[in-house]
């Protein structure tokens, strides 16, 4: 007895959808991830470096701290012995990377407080505007993870974020007076 | 990947092979393990080719393609942040990678039905030829857009307006291509209005 013919729907139902890719792929891959992707050197060197100062900076934020703005109490306090450490920038792919990073944001943290409230409150309000765009970014890349435009985009937020850290941090140095400037 | 707004699809035959999600080696595979990440290539791996090789129709494009997705997804990883599934997020890096080779290679790409032949027909099995390995031939001679849809609605399971996202088209239009694929598809094969 012949058996009815299939459905299209049944025949694409039967499909294979798995292929068994050739076997020298994955050490092509695994070559491709080894140079860019994960080599620990970088990061703990460009920290231990710790001289590297990022010649970028947010500029509104350096407009900012060119004013003489830190309260008199700041003058007064204890300085703040921690040196500023300028942290090169790198895609956060690293525990290095986030780790240098934190300390630089806990650094931005306490001189922050240093300052006049009404440049702290426009310092804050650039930092929103960055991480925003960079939140944006992050939620474009999930649909879209391998766009180099965005890729791009990302890596320019993540600096500018690390740029305003380190010129606050920087500049409102009570250690060397008001500010570097 | 939503499977069930399908368009209206049957389930898919292999949808109890699709990888499993292993979510211990996606998180290690976030902090850096290769080894971890090596699991999850072994696992979608097949997938992934597949997708690519009836997407380019090109064995060698569709090695480069799946070698490219992956090394992305490597370099992403940190970023991936698992409001969506890995399997989903990995194949739309897929079908990102070689629509992203299309337009590097200046647009459409002619068709070559037979170029991908070999290899569907060993997949397909010697004793099955009669079935699988037709289909596969009709899906290669599609155009492309028609052929994209169907790949991607039609045999990996996606929605239309995750297909209409992915391939920059409006969902309506993911529709009438679908339509027209199938109505393509069944012209080659032979197929009355009853089995279609």
């Amino acid at each position: 007895m012949n058996l009815p013919p299939k459905s299209l729907d049944e025949q694409l139902a039967d499909l294979p959808r798995s292929i068994e890719p050739p076997p020298h792929i994955w050490p092509q891959i695994e070559a491709a991830m080894r140079p860019v992707g994960r080599s620990r050197s970088p990061w703990p060197l460009a920290l231990a470096a710790s001289v590297v100062v990022a010649a970028v900076s947010v500029m509104v934020t350096w407009k900012l701290l060119r004013a003489p703005t830190l309260p008199a109490a700041a003058m007064t306090g204890p300085a703040l012995t921690q040196p500023v450490t300028a942290v090169s920038f790198a895609l956060p792919q690293q525990a290095a990377y986030l780790q240098g990073r934190a300390q630089l944001e806990r650094l931005f943290r306490e001189r922050l407080t240093l300052l006049q409230p009404d440049t702290r409150a426009k310092i804050e309000a650039n930092l929103a505007i960055i991480r925003n765009a960079n939140d944006s970014i992050r939620q474009a890349l999930e649909a879209d993870p391998a766009s180099p435009l965005l890729l791009q985009q990302l890596e320019s937020t993540q600096r500018q974020e690390l740029d305003l850290y380190t010129n606050v941090a920087r500049n409102a140095d009570p250690a060397i007076g008001r500010s570097s400037l | 990947m939503n499977r069930s707004a399908r368009a209206g699809l049957p389930p898919l035959a292999d949808d109890a092979h699709q990888p499993e999600i292993d979510t211990e080696d996606v998180a290690q595979a976030c902090r850096g393990d290769q080894r971890a990440f090596e699991r999850l290539y072994r696992a979608h791996a097949g997938w992934v080719f597949g997708l690519c090789l009836r997407l380019t129709n090109q064995r060698e494009t569709a090695q480069d393609c799946s070698q490219e997705a992956f090394v992305a997804a490597w370099r992403a990883l940190p970023r991936f942040e698992q409001r969506s599934q890995f399997s989903s997020w990995l194949y739309r890096i897929a079908v990102n990678t070689v629509l992203a080779r299309r337009r590097r290679a200046g647009g459409l790409q002619l068709v070559s039905a037979e170029t991908h032949a070999p290899e569907l027909e060993r997949v397909a099995g010697a004793g099955d030829a009669a079935g699988p390995i037709d289909l596969e031939r009709a899906i290669a001679r599609l155009p492309q857009r028609a052929r994209d849809v169907l790949v991607l609605v039609g045999l990996y399971g996606y929605s239309h307006d995750e297909a209409a996202a992915q391939l920059g088209i409006a969902a309506g239009t993911s529709k009438a291509q679908l339509h027209r694929a199938r109505s393509l598809l069944a012209a080659q094969l032979g197929l009355n209005a009853e089995t279609v």
